[in-house]
């Protein structure tokens, strides 16, 4: 066995695993991750950089040392793939010991989860280790080291950071960067992904290997028919493990991910009934708060709501006629974060109505003075003096209110003053004027 | 004489740079998203001539190198000297290449940029030389070039000064000094003829 020090995928393992800690510190936020180990595990495909770029570089330089090594007339006793073997075994298991460690540190910022460990997503992330690895050998058995070992670094890189921003969405999941989309408390990963991932890295590692079984005479092009016959075996994988990749993954939208079945959600006895996901709830269970919200504000005389759920999906209305809510609901959020969710609720289904271009942007304006009353109305009932700090922020309707147009926040000021009836049927009033593409009259000075 | 100057592969070089300087300058104002920083944080994007800088530089260091160990150590010439004359004749062609190009299609201003990130991939690559990383010199631009493209956003989302390849800024400091005192490292390389930091005489065979 050679020694460490003739091993460069060991000793390149304590920096990369370095910068991985790094890289997960100082990028990736915890409440992107928090109690979902399925998103933790996603997360970490930007993480191959740092593996992937480990094992083509190291993979070039162990078999870019055989061809160095090689004498003209040398043959090998033992078969190709026993060669190939010998050589990336170490590139491999550095490349998984660092994804690994990358995949641990995004575990244990997420903290405990309800959901299970994806052995899916990891084994599609390590799979895509292997195309790496066939990039090295082939640069390592065609070019010398000096050129083979920088350009299998630069195009692990290229095909990594580029394969992601492709129009042509399918072949961003060939890459695997782009699994780093997934996943949400509502949505969980779509397997056509990580299948075309598999796919295309098991293919286009035998491709990459069978390529490099032809160029292996030390020259630019191959010689003898046989070492032909390599090359175009390899191409052909190839391009059969790209096509099949695609078809894979061809109905796979930008994120990777698919809503999860409502089903899986669990409701409380409370009216309205809220449902929501084991995820949401691991940090503790704001559906009460949701329920009062919808309660308190149904009293003010907002529209009534039968059910509340947090899904995905852009079909899925925010407030159905039904009286359907959709709302946004993360794990370890705040009772005064869960409130401003379910009292916008309103604010955000009258700003979604199509009103088309006409429509003074006004309307947006008043959804958001609307939103400030609802999250003020609810909050004033529900939540303690404490809890209440912050709230209702106007900060957004400063922002909006443009000298010489309307003055929102001073807006916002007037209906402030008025008593709670004059309040209430301002709100219902607003609330079906905006449902219907109407822009409310400006408030009068003074108490109503 | 001549074999040993054939050996240096003029032909690939001067091919690559060309192709290089073309593609460099005709996709200038193209920017490339970078995806291990725009995740988080917005869109990150780095300047498409990035790219075939890199190719030209691995190139050309490459067969710079290669064409050295052909030399004999006892040569009464300064190899190093010649490796990096040749090296400054490629940024020069590149510049050529890029501001003809830039006539042809009607954008001269990429060439700078260009001719910049060649300059300083391939000052990257003569320090790393100069420091004693004879082996894998043109490894440490393309290191540098990752290193930037992931590490290179604060927690605001700026690009930090010394990620100058990701920006366009042609006034962007952190380039000409890093140019400036790889250069002046360069020289010392070339009149010393071995590593700065002791080892043996002349490059590694």
């Amino acid at each position: 066995m050679l020694p460490v020090t003739r091993r460069p995928a060991w000793w390149l393992l304590a920096p990369a695993i370095g910068l991985v800690v790094l890289y997960v510190q100082q990028y990736v936020p915890s409440l992107q991750i928090i109690a979902q180990r399925e998103a933790a595990v996603a997360a970490s495909a930007l993480l191959l950089i740092f593996s992937a770029s480990l094992v083509s570089t190291t993979a070039a330089l162990e078999v870019g040392r055989d061809r160095a090594s090689c004498g003209m007339t040398e043959v090998s006793v033992r078969s190709k793939i026993e060669v190939v073997a010998v050589r990336l075994w170490p590139c491999l298991v550095a490349g998984t010991i660092v994804q690994m460690s990358g995949i641990f540190v995004l575990l244990d910022k997420a903290g405990s989860a309800p959901d299970r460990f994806p052995v899916l997503i990891t084994v599609g992330l390590l799979c895509a280790l292997l195309f790496h690895a066939g990039i090295g050998v082939f640069l390592g058995t065609w070019l010398r080291p000096r050129f083979a070992v920088p350009f299998a670094l630069a195009l692990s890189y290229l095909w990594l950071g580029f394969a992601w921003s492709f129009d042509f969405v399918p072949v961003r999941y060939l890459a695997g960067l782009a699994l780093e989309g997934c996943c949400s408390p509502s949505e969980t990963v779509d397997i056509s992904a990580v299948v075309a991932l598999i796919v295309f890295s098991l293919a286009g590692f035998v491709g990459l290997v069978l390529m490099a079984g032809g160029v292996d005479s030390r020259k630019l092009r191959p010689r003898g028919n046989r070492n032909w016959l390599r090359l175009v075996a390899g191409i052909a994988t190839l391009g059969l493990g790209t096509s099949l990749g695609l078809f894979a993954a061809r109905d796979v939208g930008v994120n990777p991910v698919v809503a999860r079945p409502l089903a899986d959600a669990q409701c409380s006895n409370s009216v309205p009934e809220v449902c929501l996901f084991s995820t949401q709830l691991a940090r503790g269970d704001t559906r009460h708060v949701y329920a009062d919200t919808f309660t308190v504000l149904a009293a003010r005389g907002m529209p009534k709501v039968t059910q509340v759920f947090s899904i995905s999906g852009d079909h899925e209305p925010v407030l159905s006629a039904q009286g359907v809510a959709n709302v946004v609901a993360a794990p370890g959020q705040s009772r005064s974060a869960a409130l401003e969710s379910a009292a916008s609720t309103f604010a955000v289904a009258a700003s979604n109505t199509e009103c088309g271009d006409d429509v003074s942007t006004d309307i947006y304006g008043w959804s958001e003075v609307l939103k400030v009353w609802s999250v003020q109305a609810a909050a004033l009932q529900i939540l303690d003096s404490e809890e209440r700090e912050g709230i209702p922020d106007t900060s957004f309707l400063e922002l909006i209110s443009e000298p010489g147009e309307t003055d929102f926040a001073q807006q916002w000021q007037v209906l402030s003053g008025f008593d709670e009836q004059s309040q209430n049927d301002w709100a219902a009033s607003t609330y079906r004027q905006l449902s219907q593409c109407q822009v409310p009259a400006q408030l009068g000075v003074g108490p109503r | 004489m001549k074999w040993a100057l054939n050996t240096r592969h003029y032909w690939l070089i001067a091919s690559v740079v060309i192709v290089a300087g073309v593609v460099g300058t005709v996709s200038g104002n193209v920017d490339l998203p970078i995806p291990f920083m725009s995740a988080l944080l917005g869109t990150s994007t780095m300047p498409a001539p990035v790219i075939p800088s890199l190719v030209v530089a691995i190139v050309a260091g490459g067969s710079i190198q290669s064409a050295e160990m052909l030399w004999t150590f006892a040569s009464v010439r300064n190899v190093v000297a010649h490796s990096m004359a040749l090296a400054a004749a490629v940024v020069l062609l590149v510049f050529v290449v890029s501001s003809t190009t830039g006539i042809l299609v009607g954008d001269s201003a990429v060439a700078v940029l260009l001719t910049r990130d060649v300059a300083g991939f391939l000052v990257l690559w003569s320090v790393s030389r100069a420091l004693g990383i004879e082996r894998f010199a043109s490894l440490v631009p393309v290191v540098y070039l990752l290193i930037a493209a992931i590490f290179a956003r604060n927690s605001l989302g700026q690009t930090r000064g010394w990620a100058w390849i990701l920006d366009r800024d042609l006034g962007n400091l952190w380039a000409v000094y890093t140019i400036f005192l790889g250069t002046l490292l360069t020289l010392l390389f070339v009149l010393r003829r071995r590593s700065l930091l002791g080892g043996a005489k002349g490059p590694k065979v």
